[in-house]
């Protein structure tokens, strides 16, 4: 504890304290901007920090993964495109409720949903970092499987609308994600003799076409009207207050889920998202508004994607094993500076270790001050003409992906995949339940068959192992208790039903 | 007059058998498994299969839909053909845009602000005072972009890699 | 008279060249250097990259900058691609090791180091095959009397197709371990799945065996000699096994590439490797700096190849 504080003690010098704030509005603002993020502008970064302060250079790299899983509502909310994939299930209820004229109140809430995720998420760094790395350690292969599994079950929530095309939505989704390299084989599948596809339709170039570059494309058939029609008050940005009390349930749970997915190894804050959504809906006392402006699904999904980047920070700090994408780049920025990162870290680099804790605080509470001191100016963005904003973004999407895979291959794929989605859009074929597929169908898929290599071809290990047999009950929980309360409602509300069957 | 099928409820499912097609295809050109039962075909074959059946499912469910319902079903918001024109339009410019990228024929920047502009003018509605506006907006965007890859951080351009 | 001569005809012709902005008689390189590393940022090779190309850079060791630019997926086969059909001009290099070879033999390119016009090798690490200190296991003969009693298992966590699946076969086939493979993935994942006792032993680099509270211990050196960060894990020759298991790190040009501009890339190289501080971050890390060119460095990875070639028949289990 008391090499923490004094930690904290050393951030509050000019230097660590620019940094953070630096890195927190870069990643804010990169965040922010569909095509744009934190992966890309840390690897891009790498470079410059041969030649920085190893505490430095890394206080910097976290504030911008800080600030930029927040940065991603903002174009999610008045734009309907996530502006990083962690934001996917904001977009479902950020832009409807934006849509109904109460943008200023989705922006806070997912703000202020944000800050308290970082909060919650951070004292567990803080306090308990060892003994949650060991236990995240026991999740072998089936854990995952059945926690992925349990995630897929969201795929009906998701789709509005008619559940059948919601499946075959995902159906497209696990398909998509079949092409390109096999993990657990090391073939490649379904790539039809060419070469390019050998790394198959990638995270980048398949979320920023269906939902940004199809989005643009719905915008520029309908150039009438401004990007959004709603109007951003600055005093809708305060006026939270006590309401959000009511939300302090969803909240503590989702900002625990967000932490446990982002310590799992391999799993990124777009999954503690995606877990944290199903579970509130599926808690909830009105499921039936999630995806038509929800504040819950909000509040759900942006706490926990931000409550993950603490959380993948754990094991990275304690046993030298990256949580994410961007944490094995920060492991990159470690080595340059020859550090070890592991528990060694502590005792050897007690400056650095306990730095890094700090700073995630610090670039927390600088986030939540730039987003909501700025708010009004981010409001301004719906004001923009398309005119301007449009080819902004296209231009950004294009930069972010030549930027992040190095050729230009994957724009191609980008723009495919951007009529694709308009296509399905058309088709009335939910995005959210494709994205689904596409993002959990490969874990899933890799789970199970290392599971399948390690147990001898046996799947009992999924019931004999009691945290995978926990994740099975919760899934078929999850399935049964709709049809119970549904069942429920019946009987206290006969009206309805009949009313139902006339329609 | 009622249509006897709304187009859409046809390609959907079509759609999905051909793509079950094209997995089925795929995985059978897989090697076996042989490090454990599923091996890579397992995945490709059986979302084959669900698609195909799920295909099956949406066709009996658009027909027992149209069977229940007798109202005439809702018109599909018809985009007006001006409209459809402009998206075309838009989308050329930037599949242009990356086939100038892609031969190098000029620089990253110059290409950016000249796509930028265009782009912009095609979604404008009135282009009088705003061309202005629109051209330094493309020009500072490509400009900055380009100089902060080249100058800060250390990307090589894509294109012919020059900055003009 | 005739140096001068040639002093007179170089500078007209040169300023006749400015004058054109012709590159002719320039110096190469006259733009950056790009390298293609195939694999995702922050990996172990990409930082042992990234170490070379911020000598060569820092010392101006070459006119122009060279740039790192990370192409991942489809196994290093997006990256080797890329740069195999690039100009053959110089500019563009492949910085790839062993992987080059395996993705090969298992027949997911259908290229090899052949396609490729071989610059230089800077550094290699050879493998550590590891347990968990809680495994209870503490050498090969534990591991084969645990199979044998019971077999296949001792799982052993790899990456299938890649140059552990490789390694693991060339210690099986002389020492006949009889380990189960599980295919757990990248490096990082190995090790979380070693420290959360699902599997038993992995291969892996020294520094991550052989850095503080690693909770990893050493069981067999796949080299010619001790690793100076692990002076107490016998080498397999040692033990009576004749097995080698190295990545030598390379840096590989397009076919075709002009031998003078191959040899102005492999000097520079060459110089980034004797400085003091390319040796010093190198050896932090477990890395030996050992620089091969020319026709030895050809011979080098044909041996390779062939090794590999052998192997590939006996990798399934």
């Amino acid at each position: 504890m008391s090499e923490l504080l004094a930690a904290f003690g050393t951030m509050f010098g000019v230097w660590p304290i620019f940094y953070i704030v630096l890195g927190t509005v870069l990643g804010v603002v990169v965040g922010a901007i569909p095509g744009l993020g934190a992966a890309m502008l840390i690897a891009l970064l790498l470079p410059l920090t041969f030649y920085m302060d190893s505490v430095l250079a890394l206080i910097f790299l976290v504030s911008i993964y800080v600030g930029s899983v927040s940065g991603g509502l903002i174009s999610a909310t008045l734009m309907k495109m996530p502006g990083t994939p962690s934001a996917i299930m904001t977009t479902l209820d950020g832009y409807p409720m934006a849509m109904r004229g109460e943008a200023g109140k989705a922006l806070s809430l997912g703000i202020f949903s944000s800050f308290v995720g970082g909060l919650i998420s951070w004292v567990l760094l803080a306090v308990l970092s060892p003994p949650l790395a060991r236990f995240a350690l026991r999740f072998g292969p089936y854990e995952y499987f059945m926690l992925v599994l349990m995630a897929l079950l969201l795929i009906s929530a998701v789709s509005q609308g008619s559940v059948l095309r919601g499946l075959i939505a995902a159906g497209f989704g696990f398909a998509v994600a079949t092409v390109g390299p096999d993990v657990s084989s090391g073939v490649h599948r379904l790539t039809f003799g060419v070469d390019g596809l050998h790394a198959g339709f990638r995270l980048l170039p398949t979320l920023l076409g269906v939902f940004v570059i199809s989005q643009v494309i719905a915008d520029m058939a309908d150039t009438a009207s401004p990007i959004q029609q709603a109007k951003v008050r600055f005093r809708d940005m305060f006026s939270l207050g006590r309401g959000y009390l009511r939300h302090s349930g969803n909240v503590l749970r989702s900002s625990v889920i967000g932490t446990w997915i982002g310590i799992l190894p391999g799993v990124g804050s777009s999954v503690a998202a995606i877990v944290a959504y199903s579970v509130a809906r599926n808690t909830s006392k009105q499921p039936e508004t999630f995806g038509k402006g929800s504040e819950e699904g909000i509040v759900a999904a942006e706490t926990a994607n931000n409550a993950s980047v603490n959380g993948a920070l754990v094991p990275l700090l304690a046993l030298g094993i990256p949580g994410s994408v961007v944490d094995a780049i920060l492991i990159g920025a470690l080595m340059i500076h020859n550090l070890q990162p592991g528990p060694g870290l502590f005792t050897q680099q007690p400056d650095l270790a306990y730095g890094i804790i700090a700073a995630a605080l610090i670039a927390n509470f600088v986030m939540f001050g730039f987003m909501l001191g700025f708010s009004g100016l981010i409001a301004r963005l719906c004001m923009i003409p398309k005119g301007l904003i449009l080819p902004t973004v296209v231009f950004f999407c294009f930069v972010g992906i030549y930027t992040t895979t190095g050729r230009l291959f994957d724009i191609w794929i980008m723009l495919a995949f951007g009529v694709v989605g308009t296509l399905m859009r058309w088709g009335g074929l939910s995005i959210g339940a494709f994205v689904l597929g596409y993002i959990l169908s490969p874990i899933a898929e890799s789970e199970l068959r290392t599971g399948l290599m390690l147990y001898d071809g046996s799947l009992w290990p999924m019931v004999t192992r009691p945290i995978s047999l926990t994740f099975l009950v919760a899934s078929l929980a999850i399935l049964v208790w709709p049809v119970v309360r549904q069942r429920r409602r019946r009987v206290e509300a006969p009206t309805a039903i009949t009313s139902d069957q006339q329609s | 007059m009622r249509r006897l099928f709304e187009v859409r409820d046809i390609v959907v499912p079509l759609v999905a058998v051909g793509l079950a097609a094209l997995l089925a295809l795929g995985a059978a050109q897989l090697p076996p498994a042989r490090f454990e039962p599923m091996g890579p075909a397992g995945l490709p074959y059986g979302v084959a299969l669900a698609l195909l059946m799920l295909s099956v499912l949406d066709v009996v469910s658009t027909l027992l839909k149209r069977r229940r319902s007798r109202a005439v079903p809702v018109a599909a918001p018809q985009s007006a053909p001006h409209a459809v024109g402009r998206t075309l339009l838009g989308l050329a410019v930037i599949v242009a845009y990356l086939l100038i990228l892609q031969s190098g024929w000029v620089g990253f920047v110059t290409a950016s602000a000249v796509f930028l502009t265009l782009l912009g003018a095609v979604l404008s509605n009135r282009l009088r005072g705003e061309i202005f506006v629109l051209v330094a907006v493309a020009f500072a965007v490509s400009m900055g972009t380009g100089l902060l890859l080249t100058r800060v951080l250390v990307v090589v351009l894509p294109g012919n890699g020059a900055l003009f | 008279m005739k140096p001068l001569n040639k002093t007179l005809f170089g500078g007209t012709a040169m300023a006749v060249a400015l004058m054109l902005g012709g590159p002719a008689l320039a110096e190469f390189p006259e733009r950056p250097v790009e390298i293609v590393v195939p694999f995702a940022p922050g990996g172990a090779g990409d930082v042992f990259a990234r170490i070379f190309v911020n000598a060569i850079n820092e010392n101006n060791l070459l006119p122009q900058p060279v740039v790192v630019v990370n192409m991942p997926g489809g196994g290093a086969t997006i990256g080797s691609g890329e740069v195999r059909d690039a100009e053959p001009d110089g500019y563009t290099l492949l910085q790839l090791h062993q992987t080059l070879i395996t993705s090969h033999v298992m027949g997911t390119s259908d290229y090899g180091p052949e396609a490729f016009e071989p610059v230089v090798e800077t550094h290699h690490v050879c493998l550590t095959y590891a347990t968990s200190m809680d495994s209870g296991l503490t050498s090969l003969d534990d591991i084969r009397a645990a199979n044998e009693a019971d077999p296949r298992s001792v799982k052993e966590a790899t990456l299938i197709g890649s140059l552990v699946h490789f390694a693991s076969a060339m210690l099986e086939n002389a020492a006949h371990l009889g380990v189960g493979l599980v295919n757990v993935g990248g490096g990082a994942q190995r090790t979380a799945s070693l420290m959360g006792g699902h599997t038993q032993t992995m291969f892996t680099m020294p520094f991550v065996v052989g850095r503080e509270d690693s909770g990893l211990r050493g069981l067999v050196q796949l080299g010619p000699d001790r690793h100076p960060l692990l002076p107490d894990v016998p080498t397999a020759h040692e033990l009576g096994y004749d097995v080698d298991a190295c990545t030598n790190y390379w840096w590989l040009a397009p076919q075709g590439t002009p031998a003078d501009r191959v040899a102005i890339l492999a000097d520079a190289f060459a110089q980034a490797a004797q400085l003091e501080s390319v040796q010093q971050d190198m050896a932090a890390r477990g890395v030996t700096v050992e620089i091969h060119t020319g026709e030895d460095l050809a011979q080098r990875i044909q041996a390779q190849v062939d090794a590999y070639t052998a192997i590939a028949e006996t990798l399934s289990q």
